[in-house]
């Protein structure tokens, strides 16, 4: 006897179609799944066949073949072990499929040996492949249904263990969850939690992270230890603009096919703020693996992505940041695959001016020999840190000033601020295609931004006394539009383009 | 011969300067029976001869070597017998082949430079490189000789306040017309002589003169390339070690006492206690030269050497002026004769700054160095209108940034 369930599997960020046909016939006793099965699905034959006996069906002795087409797509981890449990016991007829007679159920979920089902990752997406196919719902493990029931026009039912799903079968899916309100849920977002009221003082530092957040500029800061980057760059994500429906989805997606989501947590209404250590390595931090998996850049999608300890990170896993920042997405080719993540996200480096990290320090005396000086400085170099718009000091602060300081801005505040500048930007940037500033190219800011017969001349000035490269001049152009942008103004003027001189990239200690 | 023993014996403990003393000319050593060469170089150095060494018998024969600029030949003596009663190693620099622009000053020639036969111990040899023709050379050893000398040495790892000081000395002192000489370290020797060859200099004059460590076609350290080839083509490159000869960290010292010999001021800029800035200042004193120390902030590491030397009674140093005083009123006519017309004085600022926010930074910034945050605290002006402000003076030149992001005025304000 042949049944047949729809699946889905993984690939990528995307969910692809996967049909488990299930055979049983008269023959000696076998049990094989075709179909590019990798270890984790082979090994569903056992738990499957553990689960159906002690949910108390029968596991008779037959010649059972099964096989999940596409044939030539491979099939990875334990997602498959419901469909096949549930395509055996409808090829030997223990169970019949009932209910409404347009459309059909999908099942996904892994089964422990007593037949209660398992989250699997990557549900949001597989829900929304099967809607694309237009099934009709999907039974699914209870801590995975609240991330399906984002998806609007699936049936989605909650199954505990296999007797359960089983019955959802037979009567064709009863009691199917409310699909969730997105928009109620990322309005919900509780405040507190970090803001940028908790920092005193470094008034210039978070001026400049607000100019940074508003033109999606990405960010270097420089100080000795304990100067607050690592608390400053946390709360980057509360001055961020919210969350859109769809930018969340996104989001959710990433962290979905990663594994990352709660079962009480199925939506992420937070911008991403990830740190990843500095050791990490370039598959961890681009994306990839033998079967690929999203790295440090798509978990940051939309969010921040903070290097701490810019210099010690390794020169491959930096190079491979040039796609994610210059097209917002990463692509990883495999042998039989390719896969593309998306990596819109904004980077915040942060550093030590140099080794002993007092360089430049009011009290601590900086103890670092010339040549170690200029080995590390030179570790900041090329093409990576043309991507890097603003330069920013932030030094110790003297205990007085941290106390004296008035009560800072909320992030409330700043945000609302960055909010108009985003959207003045939208409009102003139109039919380019950028987002925000730091996404124009070199001729669509030509066009964009333009500067009056004075700040012509102030820039000049710049480029001549302070030693600017052409490179540089582009980049305090597009930052002086941000700034402009959040004053309001309709256009650059020289207090502007002043200011944004200040962020520029400053020569390296020797050699100026 | 002299080529010869110099490349041998360079700062062999004196050992040199007492064989010249007790023989007065390298010549007259050459044909000295070496058994009386031995026992004078035990005598000298304290050890005893090597106990069967084969000295070859009688007087050697040497092919005398004549005038400043003839190409360096193997000697037909038995220089290794030579070599071995004074203990010296043997004779392979010599086959270097002489690279483009080098010259050897010998201690017999005409031009070697006087201060240095002052010292106890003298380079019997130097190999100078320029990039000139002939004539140019003889007169830029000319001026070497003449114009009256400031050594200007520093940290390798300056401050950003030494940097200016040893800019604005390398500038000043030049432009006065004092001849800057240096080291072609990194840091402060580096930023001296870069600011002496950024004024204009004559075909046929000297823009400053470099002392160094290594061979005097060895670039070292590397990131100097370019301004060893400028020094090279509008100053002179000299060293008492052969062509080739690396750098090695034991050459520095000998290469002081050479700076101190040929300079008539040693101004210290920064150093910290046990530098070679230090070393150089004991050299000078040594042989009475004047010594100068710029100070720095109290307490700081770079500051002890300057400090230290001021405490033991130099000259204060805040610019050139000082140091032209200190040379005395001779050196000062001397140079006026050299004096070269300063950067163009379209630099200077104009008088009132741009905007009450710029007068306003400024100041608070009279009262000593801050941090941006400092800066508007003290103004009740907006983070924003600081930066502008900020950004405007540091392009008129009236204010510089440390590191860790401290502003702080200039001293002269057509400063780059």
């Amino acid at each position: 006897m042949l049944a047949r369930i729809d699946s889905a599997a993984l690939a990528g960020l995307e969910g692809s179609a996967v049909t488990v046909e299930a055979d049983v016939v008269a023959a000696a006793p076998a049990f094989s799944i075709v179909g590019l099965p990798d270890a984790a699905v082979q090994e569903s034959r056992e738990r499957v066949r553990a689960a159906i006996v002690n949910s108390g069906f029968e596991f008779p002795s037959r010649r059972i073949t099964v096989n999940l087409a596409p044939a030539d797509l491979r099939k990875e981890g334990p997602s498959f072990d419901l469909p096949i449990a549930l395509a055996f016991l409808l090829a030997t007829k223990q169970v019949e499929a009932g209910g409404s007679a347009h459309g059909s159920l999908a099942a996904v979920g892994e089964l422990g040996l007593d037949g209660v089902l398992r989250s699997v990752p990557g549900v949001l997406a597989i829900a929304e492949s099967l809607r694309r196919r237009g099934l009709r719902g999907v039974l699914l493990p209870s801590a995975n249904a609240a991330e399906a029931s984002l998806v609007r026009g699936l049936e989605v039912y909650a199954v505990d263990n296999l007797r359960q799903a089983v019955r959802q079968m037979a009567c064709g899916g009863e009691g199917a969850l409310a699909p969730a309100d997105v928009g109620a849920l990322l309005a919900a977002v509780n405040s507190g939690g970090p803001d940028f009221t908790d920092v005193r003082g470094q008034e210039h530092v978070k001026r400049a992270l607000e100019i940074a957040v508003a033109g999606a500029h990405n960010v270097l800061m420089s100080g000795p230890p304990g100067s607050g980057k690592t608390m400053l760059a946390r709360r980057l994500p509360t001055i961020m603009p919210e969350l859109t429906v769809d930018e969340a989805i996104s989001v959710t997606r990433v962290h979905s096919v990663a594994g990352l989501l709660l079962p009480d947590a199925p939506l992420v209404t937070r911008r991403p703020f990830r740190s990843p250590h500095h050791t990490i390595s370039s598959p961890g931090l681009i994306g990839g693996g033998s079967s690929p998996r999203p790295g440090e850049v798509s978990l940051a999608h939309l969010g921040v992505l903070f290097l701490d300890e810019f210099p010690e990170f390794r020169l491959a896993a930096l190079e491979g940041l040039r796609q994610p920042l210059e097209e917002g997405e990463v692509t990883i080719s495999r042998r039989l695959t390719s896969v593309t993540y998306p990596a819109r996200l904004m980077l915040v480096a942060a550093m030590n001016p140099c080794p002993c990290g007092y360089r430049g320090d009011r009290e601590r005396e900086c103890v670092c020999p010339a040549h170690r000086l200029r080995q590390y400085a030179s570790r900041l170099s090329g093409p990576l840190m043309d991507r890097i718009d603003l330069h920013l000091d932030v030094p110790r602060l003297n205990p007085q000033v941290r106390h004296a300081a008035r009560t800072p801005e909320s992030s409330a505040t700043i945000r609302a601020r960055v909010a108009q500048a985003r959207a003045r930007q939208l409009a102003r940037a139109g039919a380019t295609g950028a987002l925000a500033n730091a996404h124009l190219d070199a001729p669509s800011l030509r066009r964009v931004c333009r500067l009056d017969a004075e700040c012509t001349a102030l820039l000049d000035r710049a480029y001549d006394r302070l030693r600017l490269s052409a490179r540089a001049c582009d980049r305090v152009v597009k930052v002086a539009q941000t700034i402009a942008d959040l004053d309001g103004a309709p256009s650059i003027s020289p207090a502007h383009l002043a200011e944004s001189l200040s962020y520029r990239q400053r020569g390296t200690a020797h050699g100026e | 011969m002299c080529v010869w023993l110099a490349c041998l014996a360079s700062y062999r403990q004196g050992l040199i300067g007492r064989l010249l003393r007790t023989y007065g000319d390298p010549d007259t050593l050459t044909f000295t029976d070496p058994a009386r060469l031995r026992k004078a170089a035990a005598g000298a150095s304290g050890r005893s001869g090597r106990p069967g060494a084969s000295a070859s018998s009688g007087g050697e024969r040497v092919t005398r070597e004549g005038g400043s600029s003839a190409h360096a030949q193997a000697p037909s003596c038995d220089a290794a017998a030579f070599g071995r009663v004074l203990h010296l190693p043997p004779l392979d620099c010599l086959r270097q082949p002489r690279p483009a622009g080098g010259r050897l000053v010998t201690w017999v020639d005409a031009e070697y430079p006087p201060g240095l036969r002052q010292l106890s111990d003298p380079p019997l040899c130097l190999f100078v490189r320029a990039h000139c023709t002939e004539e140019e050379f003889g007169a830029r050893l000319r001026l070497l000789a003449t114009r009256p000398t400031v050594a200007v040495v520093g940290s390798r790892a300056p401050s950003a306040y030494g940097e200016e000081m040893a800019t604005l000395l390398g500038r000043d002192l030049t432009a006065r017309g004092a001849l800057v000489v240096s080291g072609l370290a990194m840091g402060i020797d580096a930023l001296a002589q870069e600011a002496a060859l950024s004024l204009p200099t004559p075909a046929d004059g000297l823009a400053t003169a470099a002392v160094l460590g290594c061979g005097a076609d060895v670039v070292y350290p590397a990131t100097n390339r370019r301004l060893f080839a400028d020094v090279g083509g509008r100053g002179l490159l000299i060293s008492e070690f052969a062509w080739g000869v690396p750098a090695r960290a034991w050459r520095f010292p000998a290469r002081n006492r050479v700076m101190a010999g040929l300079a008539q001021a040693v101004v210290v800029v920064e150093g910290s206690e046990r530098s070679g800035a230090r070393l150089t200042a004991d050299f000078g004193l040594d042989l009475g030269r004047e010594i100068l120390a710029v100070p720095g902030e109290a307490g700081r590491r770079l500051s002890a050497a300057p400090h230290g030397l001021l405490r033991q009674g130099a000259a204060l140093c805040e610019s050139a002026d000082d140091v032209l005083a200190a040379l005395g009123p001779a050196a000062e006519s001397l140079a006026r004769l050299h004096a070269r017309q300063p950067a163009k004085p379209g630099d200077a600022p104009s008088g009132d700054p741009r905007g009450s926010s710029s007068a306003r930074v400024l100041a608070v910034l009279e009262r000593g160095p801050l941090g941006a945050d400092q800066i508007t605290a003290q103004c009740a002006l907006s983070a924003a209108a600081v930066s502008a402000a900020l950004s405007e003076l540091e392009i008129e030149g009236r204010v510089r940034r440390h590191d860790g992001g401290r502003f702080r005025l200039t001293h002269s304000a057509s400063l780059p």
